[in-house]
């Protein structure tokens, strides 16, 4: 079982001034804090933790949206932060990105069709026709259906519009996606939608996942292995059956027994309940 | 919550459609552009529209009154003040738009750099424009004018630059709140590089902002002629410019006041239809784009 | 549940709300015949997707449906026996705030960035409980204590963008509190938090609602939160109610797949078998007539299904259905 990614160390202090403004003193926040965890083939790691804790921040610092200060990040064998603008633009292909807000994360300006085919034109890797193609293909894989190629993101529900985004994440057949709060901004109903197509897409296309969530039961639903952060540093990571059944730590306690149950509280209150 | 039962269901702002809500919504602003759009016509038709050469002195009719042969009577030099004002128009709305192209040219690719670059590159371009804005308008313009000789387009390409800081913060702000947009990570993490960052996601975006700065603009370059006309900076005689007839006909206000008033009817009119229009625009834009955050 | 028969009016009684968007003769019907009571102290949780409708009907008992181009176009809104519809908007001031307040999904929009926490809540004691400026404010004090903010004295002095977001909506709990009202309208007040705050704000609820007696309608998407305030759930479906019961018969045996399918979308601890997503998305208001809404994503229609439109029949106890086939389906529920 070799990893396809692995993280050692990472680390991201935010802060410090610019040069030439006049700014007060220099305020250093830790974000992230020695991260280590490897993603495996086909297999998804989830992130959890409350806003603040750096969550998202390991999300964009393995794909170098944001530049680490500290670690190293190895995939399949290739030294990330090792490579060059142009280089990292190249590997930008097998690792994509899904993000948690479905209204801004389209250009406006740009049409469904356009915007799911644009990975192919920056990495030229298909014709006009066979880009045409690929992109209906993709529309229809997420449930849209080609009638939405010609269509801008103001006249489509977050729900699409989140469909939008993973079919224009996979066009490029990527290795590996981070999903930062993918169904956050969703209605219940839909996130389930959504859960279930990126869970299907997974399956089909083996795909490795980082998926970060405040939700711990999402957790259960998608992920194989969990880090429980807490102020930019890892409090708790295992396997998902092993940090949820038997948490270790007082925090991820804490979490746990924040998510809601769905049995309603005056069934769980008027009589016993065995423990779920 | 975002309903879709709080928009009505025709709001979806693409398309046709988005003109006929652009009228149904700013009526004021859309006049304004038909209006504007019947003086730019005018301009580009003057030969045919004009019933006289502006140019064509008539001594022995000076200072005519109303109608007959000169529907707006004739000036200090018997020229017809029609024609005069025809031609006018070209002059003067030629003059506005070398002002504002050169403060597009200057103020909107270093507007995109700084926003898109940020830090140092940023700083150093916003302080020399913070600097060129506390150079006051007007000796700015006579320096220039008195370094590059007198004319019209010298002139004007001196008030471009004065307008030029104004671009750019426009430009430098549309760009920065666009820089925040998730899109914008989206594109650089399926690997665009910043060339096509800048042109396909970027600049689509900011235009909507930019064209209510020309507009706007476009106005203050049209009272700006004036008044350079006024002050003999402008355009040489016997050529005609708004300005220029303003200018001349102050001296023989009290005999012939229409030569007044009707260049002036002129200016006020239409800096005030640019100004109506980049407001009417500003409102347009501003309400689309982003309604699902509610 | 037990609905206690008395001969007084319920606290909220709305009747065969019908809600109207657009402008000139082009007008959408958004809401459809919504009729539902509040009784003091009890909390009843509208539930739907965005586009059911949910958020609308709520407001609509502020009298703010105008405020976005919508009008009532049949129906009543009475508050202890009160009609409100047709009042005029000066009447509806001084019940807006004192009898009905409003908490929102993002607190800080609520709020005046300009003014301090204290003062905003202060405002309301000044204006509905007539109090003077010192009085105000040492109830405005005692409100932030109320809501779980800790040094209140210290913390009234701060201005609502230094406040988290959980603190935020804690004070914005305050504010709404402030003037003692007997109805609360939470819309989705606890979406924009953390997991670990949104349990918090839950409990506060809870707690003041069982200290004053208040009657909360409580507008979510998330049957999972609903299932931690709500005594009574009435679920919209693309611009009407399709069902609506006390909470544990609705949880246990629902009776509209729809419900049934937004219970399986329910995310929860210790499932074991992953979600069950309702196939399709919601129509428009106002674009299906003459059919179930439901039925084109409905797993369990039938040819009747699409050739009327089912009404919202009374099955038992208080509970009501708008399902051709309620009689002959068993649905799966939340089981313990």
């Amino acid at each position: 079982m070799s990893a396809l990614l692995e993280v050692k160390g990472l680390g991201k202090t935010f802060g410090g001034r610019s040069r030439l403004s006049l700014g007060r003193g220099k305020v250093v926040t830790k974000a992230v804090d020695d991260v280590s965890f490897t993603v495996t083939k086909g297999r998804s790691v989830a992130v959890v933790g409350e806003s603040g804790a750096g969550k998202s921040t390991v999300g964009r610092l393995v794909l170098r949206l944001i530049e680490p200060d500290e670690g190293t990040i190895t995939f399949d064998g290739v030294d990330l932060r090792a490579q060059s603008a142009e280089g990292m633009r190249q590997m930008r292909r097998r690792m994509q990105m899904v993000f948690q807000d479905p209204y801004s994360c389209l250009n406006p300006r740009m049409s469904i069709a356009d915007s799911i085919a644009e990975p192919l034109v920056v990495h030229d890797l298909a014709g006009r026709a066979e880009r045409d193609a690929k992109v209906a293909e993709m529309l229809d894989r997420v449930g849209l259906g080609s009638r939405f190629a010609r269509r801008f993101p103001v006249e489509l529900s977050g729900g699409q519009l989140q469909r939008v985004a993973i079919a224009r994440a996979l066009i490029v057949e990527p290795d590996f996606v981070v999903c930062d709060e993918p169904t956050a901004a969703l209605d219940v109903s839909v996130q389930a939608q959504v859960l279930e197509l990126l869970t299907q897409m997974q399956s089909e296309l083996g795909l490795a996942l980082l998926f970060i969530t405040h939700h711990l039961a999402l957790v259960e639903v998608i992920a194989d292995d969990v880090l429980v952060m807490k102020r930019g540093r890892v409090v708790e990571q295992g396997p998902v059956t092993e940090v949820l059944r038997r948490p270790r730590e007082e925090y991820t306690r804490d979490l746990l027994a924040a998510v809601p149950s769905p049995i309603p509280r005056v069934l769980r209150e008027g009589q016993p309940l065995t423990a779920t | 919550m975002s309903t879709a039962a709080q928009k009505p269901a025709g709001a979806s702002a693409v398309g046709r459609g988005r003109l006929r809500g652009f009228v149904r919504a700013e009526p004021l602003a859309a006049l304004s552009f038909v209006y504007l759009a019947l003086i730019v016509l005018a301009a580009i038709f003057a030969p045919v529209l004009a019933s006289h050469d502006p140019n064509a002195q008539q001594l022995m009719l000076r200072l005519q009154p109303w109608g007959g042969d000169h529907l707006f009577g004739t000036d200090d030099y018997g020229r017809d003040v029609f024609s005069r004002l025809v031609y006018g128009t070209r002059v003067t709305l030629q003059a506005s738009a070398v002002a504002v192209g050169v403060s597009v040219l200057i103020g909107v690719p270093t507007g995109l750099l700084a926003g898109y670059r940020k830090g140092l590159v940023d700083a150093v371009l916003s302080r020399i424009f913070d600097g060129l804005m506390s150079i006051p308008g007007l000796i700015l313009a006579l320096t220039i004018v008195a370094v590059l000789g007198p004319g019209l387009t010298n002139a004007m390409a001196a008030v471009g630059l004065i307008f030029a800081p104004q671009f750019f913060r426009v430009t430098r702000a549309a760009t920065q709140e666009v820089m925040g947009e998730t899109y914008i990570e989206s594109s650089i993490s399926i690997g665009c590089k910043p060339t096509r960052v800048v042109l396909k996601h970027v600049m689509p975006n900011v235009v909507p902002a930019i064209l209510v700065q020309i507009s706007v603009a476009l106005g203050v370059a049209v009272s700006a002629e004036a008044s350079l006309s006024f002050l003999g900076l402008g355009v040489e005689a016997p050529t005609a410019s708004w300005g220029s007839m303003l200018s001349t006909s102050a001296q023989t206000m009290t005999i012939a006041p229409n030569m007044v008033w009707l260049p002036g009817l002129m200016i006020f009119s239409v800096v005030l239809a640019f100004t109506l229009l980049g407001e009417g625009m500003r409102r347009a834009l501003v309400s689309t784009g982003k309604n699902n955050d509610d | 549940m037990t609905e206690s028969i008395t001969s007084q009016p319920p606290l909220l009684e709305v009747e065969g709300l019908t809600l109207e968007y657009g402008s000139g003769r082009r007008w959408t019907r958004v809401v459809e015949d919504v009729s539902f009571t509040l009784n003091a102290g009890q909390t009843l949780a509208l539930v739907g997707e965005s586009g059911s409708g949910k958020t609308v009907s709520a407001t609509a008992v502020l009298g703010l449906a105008g405020r976005k181009g919508g009008r009532i176009a049949e129906g009543s809104i009475k508050l202890r026996g009160r009609e409100l519809v047709g009042l005029p908007e000066r009447e509806l001031r001084r019940i807006r705030g004192s009898e009905v307040a409003m908490i929102f999904q993002n607190p800080l929009r609520s709020l005046n960035p300009a003014f301090t926490a204290g003062e905003q809540v202060a405002e309301v004691a000044r204006v509905h409980l007539d109090l003077g400026r010192k009085a105000a404010w040492d109830r405005a004090i005692e409100m932030l204590d109320a809501v779980g903010i800790p040094d209140p004295e210290r913390r009234a002095r701060d201005y609502p963008h230094q406040f988290s977001g959980g603190m935020a909506q804690r004070l914005a709990i305050a504010a709404a509190l402030c003037s003692n009202p007997s109805v609360l309208i939470a819309d989705e007040p606890t979406t924009a938090l953390d997991v670990t705050v949104q349990a918090l704000v839950l409990q506060l609820l809870r707690k003041v609602q069982s200290d004053t007696d208040l009657a909360v309608l409580f507008i979510s998407h998330d049957l999972g939160v609903v299932a931690d305030v709500a005594d009574r759930v009435v679920v919209m479906y693309s611009g009407e109610v399709v069902e609506q019961g006390p909470i544990e018969d609705l949880f246990t045996t629902p009776s509209h797949p729809y419900t049934a399918g937004l219970l399986g979308s329910i995310p929860a601890l210790g499932r074991g078998e992953p979600l069950r997503a309702i196939p399709g998305t919601i129509p428009p208001p106002g674009t299906l007539q003459g059919t179930c809404r439901f039925a084109e994503r409905c797993e369990h229609k039938v040819a009747g299904c699409q050739q009327a439109h089912p009404p919202l029949a009374v099955t038992a106890d208080s509970r009501a259905v708008r399902c051709l086939r309620a009689a002959d389906l068993v649905l799966e529920g939340i089981t313990r």
